[in-house]
């Protein structure tokens, strides 16, 4: 069996409903990415986001949705919901959130990003089932369909799964 | 040491645990975060809800007495209880920062008087109450608001 | 089985946010009661079939401590876990509490997963408890 590999890119979002798929996004600082995975529907998504909020830069967030938690995460949860998942069966990861130095030079945005998945999932009624985030350091992060299982790869620490 | 009965840290840990604890209040419970400006503790600008008082005593006695800014308290209320802030009536906002000024006020308490058993008060509107006694003030600028805070230790008479 | 539960404490918002955390756990209810103080708690669990109460420390009338302590000390009460949830954090508390009869202790803030984890893991423990017994 050939396995697929999936790019979720920054500031982009992708659903996959190839349940020998995988998808990856690589080189989370400070952006995260949530991760969520139907075991029964075997539907998975995930969106590497930027920023926390779309007030930031209302153009961009027209332009770009996946750029910004508020705007992005909706929109990935109603593309599951489309392609057939269920919120009560979903199972939610979390990673990134880094705090590091960038050109941005927003205050704390790592934990700012990481705050607004928090918030946005519990007003959506979805619990966390596992979270890598904070440190200082880059995480790449992969969601596998066929088993679901959420693997986190960073340069200091063995590859490890959620 | 403080000169509280019952409280065991320094001054300067009081007041960082004060900071941590309504921080991390913040973060995990409300998901609100610092906007990271930092603003000198000052008298309630109009703009401030009423503010909430907790009286603690037991192994030591005092209050701690919090203000949010007005759209906030909404904000919090929207959050802590998944709905959209033009769904939250006034009940649930004061309820909601009730129940943040329960959890710092508590939270603190466990850090800088962890052999005190104490007993905290209903929190309840506080005004016109003049701090006494020692007195740490803080004040939060976060991304939906402000917040003032005002923690006393009394001494016995 | 699906339980009842048996949420105590005095804050409304508070107990709104736990009923939320239980749904969301995927813990489906019979019942979910909800109760001010100790005294209001006894009362439902004299007369309704509880499987499981979350309470607060800190009410009026019959604090959580009274209401753990009333609940272990009735034979009719006494096997329902309790899982108290508090902002006291202090290690002498906490101890006094599960000296008392608690099955659980969260401290707030708390993030709705750490709930749900000690939540099962109590709910698993009394299941246990009810196929030796």
């Amino acid at each position: 069996m050939v396995l697929k590999t999936v790019i979720v890119g920054m500031a982009d979002a992708r659903v996959s409903e190839e349940q020998d798929s995988t998808l990856i996004t690589y080189a989370l600082g400070s952006c995260v990415a949530v991760a969520l995975h139907d075991p029964q529907a075997m539907i998975g998504g995930m969106i590497h986001y930027m920023l926390p909020d779309s007030s930031l830069d209302p153009g961009k967030a027209q332009a770009r949705p996946w750029m910004f938690a508020d705007t992005g995460i909706p929109i990935l949860l109603d593309e599951l919901k489309r392609a057939g998942a269920t919120r009560r069966r979903m199972r939610v990861f979390l990673a990134g959130g880094a705090q590091v130095l960038d050109s941005s030079n927003f205050f704390e945005i790592g934990k700012r990003n990481y705050l607004a998945a928090r918030k946005l999932l519990w007003k959506a009624g979805l619990l966390v089932k596992g979270e890598d985030v904070g440190g200082t350091g880059s995480r790449t992060v992969s969601l596998r369909l066929s088993d679901g299982r959420f693997l986190i790869r960073s340069p200091a620490q063995q590859e490890r799964t959620l | 040491m403080t000169d509280g009965v019952g409280v065991e840290c320094r001054p300067d840990q009081v007041q960082a645990a004060l900071r941590r604890a309504a921080v991390s209040v913040l973060e995990t419970m409300f998901f609100v975060s610092l906007a990271g400006e930092t603003e000198e503790p000052s008298e309630a600008a109009p703009e401030f809800g009423q503010p909430v008082r907790v009286e603690f005593q037991g192994g030591c006695q005092g209050a701690f007495t919090i203000r949010v800014s007005g759209s906030m308290s909404c904000s919090m209320a929207a959050n802590f209880l998944a709905k959209d802030e033009q769904e939250v009536d006034e009940p649930e906002a004061s309820q909601v920062v009730s129940e943040f000024a329960n959890m710092v006020c508590g939270a603190t308490l466990s850090v800088v008087a962890p052999h005190a058993t104490l007993n905290l008060s209903y929190p309840c509107a506080g005004t016109g109450v003049v701090a006494r006694g020692e007195v740490y003030r803080d004040a939060l600028v976060c991304d939906c608001g402000r917040v003032q805070m005002q923690l006393e230790f009394w001494h016995n008479e | 089985m699906k339980p009842s539960v048996l949420i105590v404490d005095d804050s409304p918002a508070m107990r709104a946010f736990i009923r939320r955390v239980l749904e969301l756990s995927g813990v489906v209810m019979s019942e979910c009661y909800q109760a001010a103080d100790g005294g209001e708690a006894l009362a439902v669990l004299r007369r309704s079939p509880v499987d499981l109460v979350l309470t607060d420390i800190n009410m009026p009338g019959i604090n959580g401590e009274e209401l753990v302590k009333l609940i272990h000390a009735d034979e009719q009460l006494n096997s329902i876990p309790v899982v108290v949830v508090s902002t006291d954090a202090t290690e002498q508390r906490v101890a006094a509490l599960l000296r008392l009869g608690a099955r659980g202790y969260v401290t707030k803030p708390f993030h709705p997963e750490t709930l749900r984890a000690d939540l099962e893991k109590v709910m698993e423990a009394a299941d246990d408890r009810r196929c030796r017994g």
